[in-house]
């Protein structure tokens, strides 16, 4: 695993040196920053059916 | 074996009496209890499912014990039905129910020696207990029945130790608290709320109501022109009003999709906690929606190994291994299993459903049910909702999925989010993980908040870190608490890798920006190394 560890921070360091990572990585957490959004508005309960009547 | 019909003729069980347990005498039985006609008893989708239920436990026995007072229907007997012209009896028969044969002579006997082996046998053999009212349509009140636990699969976490004391005797149960809805002084979600008011009033220490009082709070800002009794129905915004009237706030969730259901179920039943779902039902033969939904408590889930996640996104929950729940429906019975249903022929074109027995004719589904949304009722302090950290852990999943993904890195992560009681997380820790997890004593030890958000982070099949936050915290701080790690021998060196990424992430983005994961994660590194990193 030690290895294997290593092998790991040397990707992570040759990736980061990359051009262009930094700008692809904020478009990744836009994207990520938009679909928490989306969860938040889906899961807010709706004015609609708060006084959708429940009585069978 | 006692099962003369001379014994129903005088409807006359006092003090007790004992039954053989069989479809006959238990419809004879219910009969004599009621004002139901026998048509109604026999039709009557409750006394079926109670019935087929306490069949399949092997049931051998009923013990009728009468003129028993129950405190959930005395409040409603005072509200209602006192006033009432007609005389209707305020006491009520309890029939208990167990495993072993006996006749009325042998608890007789036994009574009379009070042989400690034979009450013990009696003890290990009672499966629970129903209180039937002398009514004429919804007479099963108090219903506290034994649950399977032949599976691990199943998971009932809200139950808890009922205790009965009958001829001396003290009986236990592990239930929760069903009735059917008395529609004179309450409405489904009434009866859904008073069984899980019946859990939530153990855990966070409140008074529990009868069906009547419920309806009563609940009703507190109804309209003028609607009658409160008798109730017919209630809406999410009145189901509020009782969760915060008896101490409690409701958290409310729209259902937007199978995974956020799942998930909530899962998040809030784990800390015990029930909750009720309201949904709309679809009808098969008219092919529309039903008008008016229905509410049920969710007390439990089964976990299917094999189960895929649907709609799920990047972020895969153990709790989208859910196939079906359980509820207390009172038009169905306590603990019945609503399945989630993904096949667009049964499900009529909808992405999805939960399959209902509500209605069910000759084994044949009527209806299938469309979830509405959820309210749980929290104990104030709880103030983190499992919104933000599903939210937060959406993100930094994502941002993980992409490392892997650019450093193309095989890895497949599942996470485990469930709230949980600092009790019960040091309880698990000492009793299940001590060997398992890394300075297990530096966490027992540590003063933790009375409730957090356990995050479990499982990579390859294998739990890598528990990461704790703090669930009672102002949402705009910085809730994550701690990370447990696990010592499992690639739980170390990952725990490294997720620490190094962090920092990535951190001189990437603007301070504005950061995830609760990310700023903790990027702390863990060092300091300095970091701050010339993100200058540079």
């Amino acid at each position: 695993m030690n290895n294997c560890f290593e092998a790991y921070q040397a990707k992570i360091e040759s990736w980061s040196q990359k051009q262009g990572v930094r700008e692809d990585f904020k478009a990744e957490w836009y994207k990520a920053i938009d679909e928490s959004r989306t969860i938040s508005r889906e899961m807010t309960i709706s004015e609609s059916t708060l006084v959708k009547v429940i009585g069978l | 074996m006692f099962s003369s019909k001379a014994y129903f003729s005088d409807n006359n069980f006092s003090p007790f009496c004992v039954l053989e347990f069989n479809k006959e005498n238990f419809e004879t039985l219910l009969k004599c209890c009621t004002l139901a006609t026998q048509e109604r008893i026999s039709e009557k989708a409750q006394v079926t499912y109670i019935y087929e239920y306490l069949k399949t436990f092997g049931t051998a026995t009923i013990l009728i014990e009468s003129n028993y007072l129950d405190k959930a229907y005395l409040e409603d007997y005072s509200e209602y039905y006192v006033k009432c012209f007609k005389k209707y009896q305020r006491e009520v028969n309890r029939l208990h129910f167990f495993t072993q044969k006996f006749n009325k002579a042998d608890i007789k006997q036994l009574l009379n020696t009070g042989n400690i082996e034979e009450i013990d046998s009696l003890k290990s053999s009672y499966l629970g207990f129903t209180t039937i009212k002398k009514l004429p349509d919804c007479f099963v009140g108090n219903t506290c029945l034994k649950t399977f636990n032949d599976l691990d699969s199943r998971h009932y976490s809200t139950l808890r130790d009922y205790k009965e004391n009958l001829f001396g005797i003290d009986f236990s149960v592990k239930a929760l608290a069903f009735q059917e809805q008395d529609s004179t002084v309450s409405a489904c979600a009434t009866s859904s709320l008073w069984s899980i008011f019946n859990a939530t009033g153990k855990l966070f220490q409140h008074s529990i109501l009868s069906p009547v009082e419920i309806t009563k709070l609940a009703t507190e800002h109804a309209s003028v022109e609607t009658r409160i009794f008798p109730n017919k129905s209630l809406n999410f915004k009145m189901i509020a009003q009782a969760i915060k009237n008896i101490g409690l706030e409701p958290y409310k969730i729209q259902v937007a999709s199978s995974s956020i259901l799942k998930a909530s179920i899962y998040a809030y039943l784990k800390a015990k906690i029930p909750m009720l779902l309201g949904f709309g039902l679809y009808s098969y033969d008219a092919k529309s929606e039903l008008e008016i939904g229905h509410a049920v408590a969710c007390i439990g889930y089964n976990l299917d190994e094999k189960c895929k996640p649907i709609d799920s996104g990047s972020l895969k929950l153990c709790s989208d291994k859910i196939d079906k729940i359980y509820v207390h429906d009172d038009q169905v019975g306590p603990y019945a299993k609503m399945e989630f249903i993904y096949d667009k022929t049964e499900t009529c074109g909808y992405q999805w459903a939960l399959s209902t027995s509500y209605g069910l004719h000759n084994g044949k589904h009527q209806y299938i049910s469309l979830p509405w949304a959820l309210s749980i009722p929290l104990y104030r302090n709880i103030r983190i909702p499992f919104e933000n950290i599903y939210k937060e852990t959406n993100i930094f999943n994502r941002l993980l999925h992409y490392f892997t993904k650019q450093l193309n890195i095989g890895w497949e992560f599942e996470w485990d989010i469930y709230l949980n009681s600092a009790e019960q997380l040091k309880f698990n820790i000492l009793n299940k993980l001590v060997d398992k997890i890394e300075k297990p004593e530096e966490f027992l030890t540590n003063s933790i908040p009375s409730y957090i958000w356990c995050c479990e982070l499982i990579k390859d099949k294998e739990p890598i870190m528990n990461i704790v936050f703090d669930a009672t915290d102002i949402e705009h701080n910085l809730n994550l608490l701690q990370v447990i790690k696990y010592k499992e021998s690639s739980a170390g060196q990952f725990y490294n890798i997720i620490v190094n990424l962090s920092r990535r992430m951190y001189e990437m983005l603007p301070e504005t920006m950061y995830n609760q994961y990310v700023r903790w994660f990027s702390s863990q590194s060092d300091y300095s190394q970091q701050k010339s990193l993100i200058t540079r």
